[in-house]
């Protein structure tokens, strides 16, 4: 069963995350609502695979990107964003530069999602 | 700070722990700012990677927006310019994220076979429109055009000891002239006012709703229109009915409009005014309020 990390600072939308991702099977889901919570249980046991949104209000996606591909090069990243000051496949586009294996702009619906993981698990 | 874009620059090559060291000192830099204004000059962050090479080197743009504490303050015009960005990502930031989740718990709600599990994606879906409705709020008070009174509703103070819903005599029969342009709200005034117990004919224009009260002005016992509708205002539209039959309750419904405010609604001769995105048990307590002769004007 493949582990899947949740960062976001979106309680809500978390949630979310979690409940398509067990619809469609994935049941093994952990959850962290900032990148420094994200990093700590990454390093405590790998997941197979990290979804992470990118601004967040204390450790934000992007650091927490470049930690996790920098001691983690082979890991599998999703990134999300709804944009900011700039739209959201900027961030998109540097999450991808800094090592997210994907990019999701939000908002995204569940097949978006599903297919991604999928994709990227290869189950 | 990593650059100034003000002054167009950036900075080509980075590594990663240069990268790494550089957007620690942003958010250190940030969070020193006063606790109102950090989380929204962290979101204002303007990270962007540029013309990343075959060397897998970075550059990176930021800006510092440190120095702007007061989003207030009365900057000269290029800087409020950079204010109306900065608030506009926010805000298309925000969004966003609210919209995720509505369309997610949505489509979850749609496909979920456990009424439990059902109806609480649709309280996400209702919660994540009440995220909307207080982002409008906070967009409609930026643009500081329009003075309405933006206070969330506290919808425990309206369920506690008196509700609405059971208070009103279920089907006791009131009828309702129901008037909005938009065909969708039209359509969900009336399922609310259905299940309200309360009889509603609904007119999606306002000249139709004016030939229809003209037909039987004592057909209705109240009549809820919308402001904004072409032809006839709401305004425009409660004159004529009241012209008709004076003692006709009326309650003005709205978005957000320039043209009216409570005040104004007052003045007009509206026994009742209430703001669009509605819930029900808003809608109830004021249709209760007004066909039972309170007054709701405080």
């Amino acid at each position: 069963m493949a582990r899947i990390l949740l960062i976001d600072d979106d309680d809500q939308f978390r949630t979310l995350l979690r409940k398509m991702l067990e619809k469609a099977g994935y049941n093994d889901v952990e959850e962290a609502n900032d990148g420094r919570i994200g990093v700590k249980l990454f390093r405590q046991r790998p997941f197979d695979l990290v979804i992470t949104d990118i601004i967040m209000p204390d450790k934000e996606g992007i650091e927490t990107i470049i930690e996790l591909t920098e001691d983690y090069p082979q890991i599998k990243i999703i990134a999300m964003s709804g944009g900011g000051r700039i739209g959201p496949q900027d961030y998109l586009e540097t999450a991808r530069r800094l090592g997210a294996s994907r990019a999701l702009a939000k908002p995204f619906n569940y097949s978006d999602l599903v297919d991604t993981v999928r994709e990227l698990l290869g189950v | 700070m990593i650059a100034d874009k003000k002054n167009g620059m950036s900075i080509p090559d980075r590594t990663h722990a240069e990268l790494v060291a550089e957007i620690m000192t942003l958010r250190k830099h940030l969070a020193e700012t006063e606790e109102d204004n950090r989380r929204l000059q962290q979101r204002c962050q303007d990270i962007k990677a540029i013309g990343a090479g075959e060397d897998e080197k970075y550059g990176l743009i930021a800006v510092d927006i440190t120095d702007q504490k007061d989003i207030k303050l009365q900057l000269p015009h290029s800087h409020k310019m950079e204010e109306v960005e900065a608030m506009a990502g926010v805000i298309a930031h925000d969004l966003n994220n609210i919209l995720s989740s509505m369309i997610g718990y949505t489509e979850l709600a749609m496909d979920e076979p456990d009424e439990k599990e059902r109806l609480y994606d649709l309280q996400q879906v209702m919660r994540s429109c009440d995220r909307a409705k207080s982002l409008v709020s906070r967009i409609i008070s930026l643009s500081g055009g329009v003075n309405v009174d933006m206070q969330p509703v506290d919808l425990s103070i309206l369920v506690m000891g008196t509700d609405p819903e059971q208070k009103t005599p279920g089907g006791s029969g009131e009828r309702i002239l129901l008037v909005d342009d938009d065909e969708m709200l039209v359509k969900l005034g009336r399922g609310m006012l259905m299940k309200l117990g309360y009889t509603v004919s609904e007119a999606a224009d306002s000249s139709l709703a004016l030939r229809m009260f003209m037909e039987n002005p004592e057909a209705y016992d109240l009549v809820i229109t919308d402001m904004t509708m072409p032809g006839m205002n709401g305004l425009e539209l409660a004159r004529e009915i009241r012209n008709i039959r004076t003692d006709i309750p009326t309650i003005l419904c709205t978005g957000y409009s320039e043209l009216v405010d409570e005040e104004k609604a007052k003045q007009e001769g509206f026994n009742c005014f209430i703001q669009k995105p509605l819930h029900i048990r808003e809608l109830a307590v004021a249709v209760r309020d007004v066909l039972a002769g309170q007054k709701t004007w405080k």
